[in-house]
């Protein structure tokens, strides 16, 4: 499904330029669950934009279901991510000015779903994440949890084929973050594609393989054991 | 503790130089604005408040009923003053001004052509004080033929030499220099470069004062005593008319009475016929609005600014309770703040208006003489200084208590806060900002309009290309006959006619008697002597009956008259030809004059468009005078124009070519309208900049609020123009409601200004929508940028960002 082959990005500021990502080749197949993890500043993040289109690579090439991304437009790349990939933030993103109905509506709109598929699939991805009770609330009155929640309903609206999740636990508490990488898992069961950026050994416990970044560079690449039940 | 607070000021300043910017550029203009509107709002409320004792100054004003018909002059008799004098105690002084006709002076060595000279009686100085650069008030105007300059004429003459004892001369006559005064302060209702005595010093007697009670011709002035009122004269006048006028009056079955005008008021509250060009005080209160709006303009973007970007110092205020600082303390510093950028921008706004006075044609524009150094005067430094308070002080005081009440644990949490504060306030002030603006560029548009009709409707006669060259000699006069054959051979030169009034120019109001209904009735028509042909060359239509006609009809000379269709409609004829009419009234009531109507024109305007068309009789003019007029072709003017110089100077030589057009005359009708309606111009384009200046730092601020969720929506699939949109329709919401509040206060403003005229435009609703269309486009183009930059960065780069 993803294929990176020798993927840099060079950040340049007025006085120093900071090697992102050193040529990384990384494939992932459709279906995988796969952790990247590595300290601070190593480049994850960069690496989890490159893969959701949402920056450019400095040189390399990306393959996306076969198709060269790294050739395309903004706007080529744009559509593709719309129809093909959905977000999962730590911080969760939702817009404070919408309520949860319409931060997980938002996609449908961009994709020009018609309003009666709209709120059949929003109320449908509501009750999947258990957060149907709160759809008129707006981000401020809920819990941390339940606004990973509606993060994860907006991930999964759009029935996307990657899910791309930016430590999707960092501002959680324990209970609320097993109950995300739960359904991370389940999702992962059900045929999406998850790629997950973590500093916890915990949650990459939880996908199939995970890829260890150093400076930039991919260091290894192992499959991961369980360490929960 | 100051300096801390000022150190802070100062480097908030610099650390964000697009908002200091925008704040700066906005106040400056606003303080500008402000204290032009001022400056000119002052010279317009202070007129002839510099001549000593003007409280007691009064003008008489003549007001006739005749036939039940009110007829208002600012002009009196010659008598009235003096009869006035003799019979109340309370009337110091009285002195008489005339109008002087254009004329050519000379001296030995200089002649020029002179229009501002105006007929005095030897008590003008006893009433009005000038201060004396040569000469004195006592030795100048007291006998006949003399002349009292102004500084300015004096030297146009004379140069630097001695202009006393020397002479000036017209083509009959030989004035004395018996004085030169100062240049009289452009705020004066009668403004003159010369005083001239008459040729003989009238010493009329009590029979020839009371005979001219009933003709209007000159400016009356008087001077009570210290302490006395006008109101016992006006009371009592009626016991003046008995005395000295209801034998006459009862003859014509007429009325008269008197007003009084404090000499203060006449500029801007007299509105009579034969007033001097006039201030109006609808432009005043409309001048000292926009002056408010635009201060308060700036006021809102200073204080939308502020709060917006309170987030971004919360943490300091945070910073500062925790360490100590009371409210007041906090309070204090943030006022200092907009009082320290109060000064800046006003001292740019100074440059801006020292720019302005003096580097453009500013004040030719708005027909003043403003500079810099009249606001060191007492009235312009009061309302300095209150426009500075208003502009710190209004709009710090909101910020300051704003800023200083922000609680340090939520001051800590900035970004929870996200300029979320205030977020309605500044909604209504954007709202406030867009309903003045809209307002004013909707008037400004209808302003401009309707002097543009003023100057462009049909008056029912031609104005373009006819040419107007006075005739004021008599030896010029017996000559055009000739002078006319040979104009008229000129291809450039379509007709040459002479007339005595022109329609527009110089229309006056007589008494006739008119064949009526019911036998011959007494009837004021505006009345015009006019030249045979003049009719025809001016363009007018004859509806009924004919023109005047010497050659066929030689009684015309004095016995036809043509009217207009409004005079025709007054005395409700069905067949006004043949009617009589009778005039040129003798003492003992019997008429010099009997004639007949023998046509009728399409009605025209012969007064300026502010009045109704009046009921007008137009007779033939039967004394030398007045004006040769052409009509030109139109085409190669300035061949024409060199043939009628080279003409004029072959067949009279020594006369000076002195002419103009009539369209240019016309226009001067409406000079005041024109600048008045400039200087709206300018002031609106400056609420409109300045509104444009809060919209982009304002936008620049929210839309730098809103890049985490743009870049989220990005993510989710937005695409440039959805964001852009997004970011849009806020403002669009805004506009349309501003506007929906707008268009009635536009309207109801509008329809009460168009009120003063008697021919006006109907309302442009179009306009309003239009104005509303620019205002979502300038808007857009106001926020573009701002608003570009963040719908197309990268969302990766904003998600660093926050």
């Amino acid at each position: 499904m993803i294929q990176l082959n020798e993927i840099s990005k060079l950040f340049l500021t007025e006085e120093i330029e900071t090697t992102a990502l050193n040529k990384v080749n990384i494939t992932i197949k459709k279906g995988e669950f796969v952790s990247i993890m590595g300290p601070s500043g190593c480049g994850k993040s960069t690496l989890l934009n490159i893969l959701g289109l949402i920056d450019t690579p400095s040189s390399g090439e990306y393959h996306f279901n076969e198709a060269p991304v790294h050739s395309m437009s903004e706007k080529q790349r744009s559509v593709l991510r719309k129809m093909n990939i959905s977000f999962i933030f730590q911080s969760f993103n939702l817009i404070d000015e919408l309520s949860v109905f319409e931060n997980v509506e938002l996609p449908l709109i961009y994709t020009k779903v018609k309003a009666s598929e709209r709120k059949k699939r929003v109320e449908e991805v509501l009750e999947k994440m258990n957060m149907m009770h709160r759809k008129s609330h707006f981000p401020q009155q809920l819990s941390g949890g339940q606004q990973q929640r509606v993060a994860i309903a907006r991930a999964l609206v759009n029935k996307p084929a990657l899910i791309l999740a930016d430590e999707p636990t960092g501002n959680l508490d324990s209970v609320n973050g097993e109950e995300v990488m739960e359904q991370l898992t389940k999702l992962n069961a059900e045929g999406t594609t998850i790629i997950m950026v973590t500093h916890s050994s915990r949650d990459a416990s939880f996908s199939d393989r995970t890829i260890k970044l150093l400076d930039g560079k991919v260091i290894s690449e192992n499959q991961t054991v369980a360490l929960h039940a | 503790m100051l300096r801390n607070y000022f150190k802070t000021a100062i480097r908030v300043l610099f650390r964000n130089p697009f908002y200091s910017f925008v704040n700066i550029i906005g106040l400056s203009l606003g303080i500008a604005c402000a204290l032009i509107v001022w400056m000119y709002v002052v010279i317009e409320s202070t007129y002839d408040k510099h001549y000593e004792g003007h409280e007691n100054i009064y003008r008489v004003t003549s007001y006739f009923t005749i036939e039940d018909k009110l007829d208002d002059f600012a002009l009196t008799s010659f008598g009235i003053g003096r009869l006035m004098q003799k019979e109340y105690a309370d009337i110091e002084r009285v002195t008489l001004l005339q109008e002087y006709p254009r004329t050519l002076f000379k001296n030995e060595e200089k002649s020029f052509y002179e229009e501002g000279f105006l007929l005095a009686d030897s008590n003008y100085f006893e009433v009005f004080s000038h201060e004396f650069i040569e000469g004195s008030p006592e030795t100048s105007l007291n006998r006949p033929l003399t002349i009292v300059l102004t500084e300015s004429i004096a030297q146009k003459f004379f140069g630097d030499a001695l202009a006393l004892g020397k002479n000036i001369q017209t083509t009959h006559r030989t004035y004395e220099v018996t004085g030169v005064i100062k240049d009289l302060p452009q705020n004066t209702h009668f403004l003159f470069d010369a005083l001239i005595t008459p040729s003989t010093i009238a010493n009329p007697t009590e029979d020839q004062l009371i005979r001219s009670l009933w003709n209007v011709g000159s400016f009356t002035y008087v001077k009570m005593r210290e302490g006395s009122s006008t109101a016992p004269i006006l009371d009592n006048f009626a016991a003046f008319y008995d005395k000295y006028m209801a034998e006459m009056g009862k003859r014509f079955n007429a009325n008269f009475e008197i007003g009084m005008q404090p000499l203060a008021d006449i500029h801007l509250k007299s509105n009579l016929k034969y007033d001097r060009q006039q201030g109006n005080i609808n432009y005043v209160y409309a001048f000292a609005l926009i002056g408010i709006f635009i201060l308060v303009l700036a006021a809102i973007n200073y204080v939308n600014l502020s709060t917006a970007r309170s987030a971004l110092r919360s943490k300091e205020v945070g910073m500062r309770k925790v360490f100590g600082a009371g409210r007041t303390q906090l309070i204090i510093q943030y006022l200092g703040e907009s009082i320290i950028l109060t000064f800046i921008a006003f001292i740019l706004s100074l440059v801006m208006m020292e720019v302005l006075f003096e580097l453009t044609d500013f004040n030719t524009i708005i027909g003043k003489d403003l500079h810099i150094a009249q606001l060191v005067s007492s009235e312009l430094i009061i309302g300095m200084i209150g426009i500075l308070l208003f502009i710190s002080l209004g709009s710090g005081l909101y910020p300051a208590f704003y800023l200083s009440k922000i609680d340090p644990i939520q001051a800590f949490q900035a970004q929870r806060m996200n300029g979320k504060a205030g977020f309605w306030i500044r909604k209504v002030l954007v709202s406030a900002q867009f309903i003045i603006s809209i307002s004013v560029v909707i008037l400004t548009f209808l302003a401009k309009s309707q002097v543009d009709y003023l100057q462009n409707t049909d008056l029912g006669f031609t104005r373009d290309n006819i040419m107007n060259i006075q005739v004021r000699d008599t030896i010029v006069y017996n000559r055009l006959p000739v002078l006319m054959k040979e104009l008229e051979n000129h291809p450039g030169i379509a007709k040459a006619t002479t007339t005595y009034m022109i329609p527009g120019v110089g229309v006056g109001k007589n008494l006739f008697r008119i064949e009526g209904a019911s036998g011959m009735e007494n009837q004021t028509f505006s009345f015009l002597r006019i030249g045979e042909e003049f009719i025809e060359t001016i363009g007018m239509h004859i509806v009924e009956g004919r023109d005047f006609d010497l050659t066929n009809h030689p009684s015309d000379s004095s016995e036809a008259f043509i009217i207009n269709e409004t005079a025709v409609r007054e005395m409700g004829y069905d067949n006004p030809i043949g009617k009589k009419v009778e005039w040129g009234f003798n003492d003992d009531g019997t008429v010099s004059v009997h004639g007949k109507i023998v046509g009728v024109v399409k009605d025209f305007n012969g007064r300026s468009l502010h009045q109704n068309i009046e009921p007008t009789l137009m007779t033939l003019q039967n004394r030398p005078g007045g004006s040769l007029i052409l009509r030109l072709t139109g085409t190669n003017i300035q061949e024409t124009l060199a043939f009628l110089e080279e003409k004029w100077g072959e067949m009279l030589p020594g006369q000076i070519f002195d002419y103009s057009f009539l369209d240019e005359q016309l226009s001067e009708s409406y000079a005041s309208d024109v600048q008045q309606s400039k200087l709206i111009n300018i002031f609106s384009i400056v609420c409109v900049i300045i509104s444009c200046l809060g919209l982009l730092g304002l936008s620049s601020f929210t839309i730098q609020q809103r890049t985490k969720e743009i870049a989220v929506r990005k993510i989710l699939g937005a695409e440039v123009n959805q964001i852009m949109y997004l970011l849009f329709k806020e403002i669009l919401m805004l506009i349309l409601i501003s506007s929906l509040i707008a268009f009635p206060i536009a309207h109801l403003a509008g329809e009460e200004w168009l009120k003063s005229f008697a021919y006006r435009i109907d309302m442009p609703y179009l306009i309003f929508g239009l104005i509303a269309l620019a205002a979502v486009a300038l808007s857009f183009v106001t926020i573009f940028y701002h608003s570009m930059r963040v719908a197309v960065t990268n969302p990766a780069v904003s998600l660093k960002y926050e």
